[in-house]
């Protein structure tokens, strides 16, 4: 019989590097959803914000619900800084909407063992201003 | 070393790796845990938020930050005793930033981590909304 004792312990090794690679993805897949919602929550709050920035001259004289665009860029711009967000800003303003695109690298936890280290991710966020409680576009 | 006789020792081999094999599975299903409730978190703050950026005043937004917090909480499966919310009202006054914050104790105690992961976690989220420009007082 020829000697067999280390045969065991290579196919153990393997296995448990395919478990440890199993574990981190579904460990780093987590982590990537919940940066995603972190992320569109502050692109849903940097457009909010910047839809709040309505012409009042135009409103008051008439009556037309528009965006100043550029304090609406301005606006969602600046909760982005006070958010602390360091990540690539795209803001999109027109007299009707604020469109925010946002882009980070985050570090993974675990993948990073297996060569990647970080990962992107993006949130998109659209806001309008909107008059009264009725239903969409009312 | 010569071994005559090598039947078991898959079985042993296997014995050795059970308890690293045990803590793989705990981590995963440790983190599942606390990327779910990371989420919850994230969500029972934007509500929370937004629920008192449209209150007519600071006490009504108190009020319907920490009703909100605790309702979408309680919806997502939190338990609401775990929860601490606390706000940031700033001034208040239109247009301005009103901060809330929460955390929540994720318990791990009845994973066998074999000492390894600790038994509990505080996961925290925060989320800032304008206060509402137009909103009626």
């Amino acid at each position: 019989m020829r000697r067999e004792c280390g045969a065991v312990a290579p196919l153990t090794v393997v296995m448990l590097l395919g478990l440890l690679a199993m574990a981190a993805l579904v460990v780093d897949g987590g982590v990537l959803f919940a940066a995603r919602r972190d992320l569109q929550g502050l692109a849903d709050g940097a457009a909010r914000a910047g839809a709040m920035a309505v012409d009042e001259g135009l409103l008051r004289q008439t009556g037309a619900v528009r965006l100043d665009s550029d304090a609406a860029r301005g606006a969602a711009g600046r909760y982005l800084v006070a958010a602390g967000f360091e990540g690539d800003v795209r803001i999109d303003a027109d007299m009707l909407s604020v469109t925010v695109d946002l882009e980070e690298t985050r570090p993974t936890l675990m993948m990073g063992l297996f060569g990647f280290r970080t990962v992107g991710v993006t949130a998109h966020a659209v806001a309008r201003p909107r008059v009264g409680i009725e239903g969409p576009e009312g | 070393m010569v071994l005559r006789n090598e039947r078991g020792t898959a079985a042993v081999e296997l014995a050795l790796l059970a308890p690293v094999l045990v803590v793989l599975v705990s981590v995963v299903v440790a983190a599942g845990r606390l990327v779910e409730t990371k989420s919850a978190l994230l969500s029972v703050a934007r509500e929370a938020a937004r629920a008192a950026s449209e209150a007519p005043d600071p006490a009504g937004a108190r009020d319907a930050a920490l009703a909100t917090a605790n309702d979408v909480a309680a919806g997502l499966g939190l338990d609401p005793a775990r929860l601490r919310v606390t706000q940031d009202p700033g001034a208040f006054g239109r247009g301005d930033p009103y901060e809330v914050s929460v955390s929540y104790t994720v318990r791990l105690a009845d994973l066998p981590g074999l000492g390894l992961l600790p038994g509990s976690f505080v996961l925290e989220a925060d989320h800032t909304e304008l206060v509402d420009r137009f909103k009626s007082q």
